[in-house]
């Protein structure tokens, strides 16, 4: 499967919308997609897809929550998703893509729940050397960045060949770069605080060297969830 | 990537100490327009994310955590360079 994660030209050929312009304002979508741009030669004629239509139509009712939703497409498991998305499209499953584009992220705050306490937890050594780092490079002081990781930022557990399952969490800084904040796998310290490639972490996602902290949810899970978040 | 391998080669034989070739190497690798070819990319990272797991005397929450020593990073990254350079022909 190939991977195009910020890849500009290829999601505007898809979708006919710029990256930002998805990501800053999905109601926008292109629904021709659903047909790979091309309505002429592929179609839905049995409709057992259009309720996934439906489905992006009645997320756009929600607008705040969508805010969080474009920002978790920021992050690299929602970049990750959406080139799985876009590949899906490309390939004339517009099912899988569409459904693929909602759950893109794993829904925003779906995988951080027991991280909202990061602010209050010590910090080692090591953490307080790395937020000097950040502060120097993003301008922000390490509460404000415990913050945004709480709050929206991706936790992954690192099955790295040197580590011991300890738990990253990523927020996206830039197309490329993202920050990331690390705690003991039973997220009782900050153990370092850091900057890492998104290109790096979506293949990692891909080999299952980062696994999402609440990951096996399965296809039953992911329809669950979506259920709840529109509830919320 | 000239520039990084010279900075390892640097470290390993002890001209430069960690905390100069952290910060050199994160200058030179971390950076928005860095283009680096994937077997590059793939063969940096690792030296990266080792790197965020290098401390001063490690004390035992540390080596829980997973932090080594300066030292068992120098041996770490002579090995790991011998084993993985292949790619490298400039």
């Amino acid at each position: 499967m190939a991977l195009a994660v910020g890849n500009e030209q290829e999601i505007k050929q898809i979708t006919g919308q710029t990256q930002q312009a998805l990501l800053a304002n999905p109601q926008a979508l292109n629904y021709y997609a659903y047909a790979g741009n091309n309505p002429i030669t592929k179609s839905d004629p049995s409709g057992k897809f259009a309720p996934l239509l439906i489905a992006v139509g009645t997320l756009a009712m929600y607008a705040p929550q969508i805010t969080s939703y474009a920002q978790s497409l920021l992050t690299p498991f929602g970049q990750f998703a959406v080139s799985q998305s876009l590949e899906d499209t490309k390939q004339g499953n517009y099912a899988w893509g569409l459904f693929g584009l909602i759950t893109a992220g794993d829904l925003p705050g779906g995988n951080i729940k027991n991280l909202n306490k990061l602010e209050t937890l010590p910090l080692r050594q090591h953490a307080i050397e790395g937020f000097s780092k950040l502060a120097e490079i993003t301008g922000k002081e390490s509460q404000e960045i415990l913050k945004e990781a709480s709050k929206i930022g991706e936790a992954f557990i690192d099955y790295g060949k040197n580590n011991v399952g300890n738990i990253n969490i990523y927020v996206q800084r830039s197309e490329k770069l993202i920050t990331r904040v690390t705690t003991d796998p039973e997220i009782t310290r900050i153990i370092s605080a850091g900057t890492n490639k998104a290109s790096q972490l979506v293949k990692w996602v891909e080999n299952n060297r980062l696994v999402p902290l609440n990951q096996s949810v399965g296809l039953n899970g992911l329809i669950k969830n979506i259920s709840n978040f529109l509830k919320k | 990537m000239k520039d990084l391998i010279t900075l390892i080669d640097k470290f390993i034989i002890g001209k430069i100490n960690r905390k100069e070739f952290d910060d050199k190497f994160n200058d030179l690798y971390l950076t928005e327009d860095s283009n680096f070819e994937e077997a590059e990319e793939n063969f940096l990272s690792e030296i990266h994310y080792q790197l965020a797991y290098v401390t001063e005397n490690p004390d035992e929450i540390d080596r829980k955590d997973g932090f080594i020593s300066a030292d068992e990073f120098r041996e770490w990254l002579k090995d790991y360079k011998q084993k993985n350079i292949h790619f490298w022909k400039k």
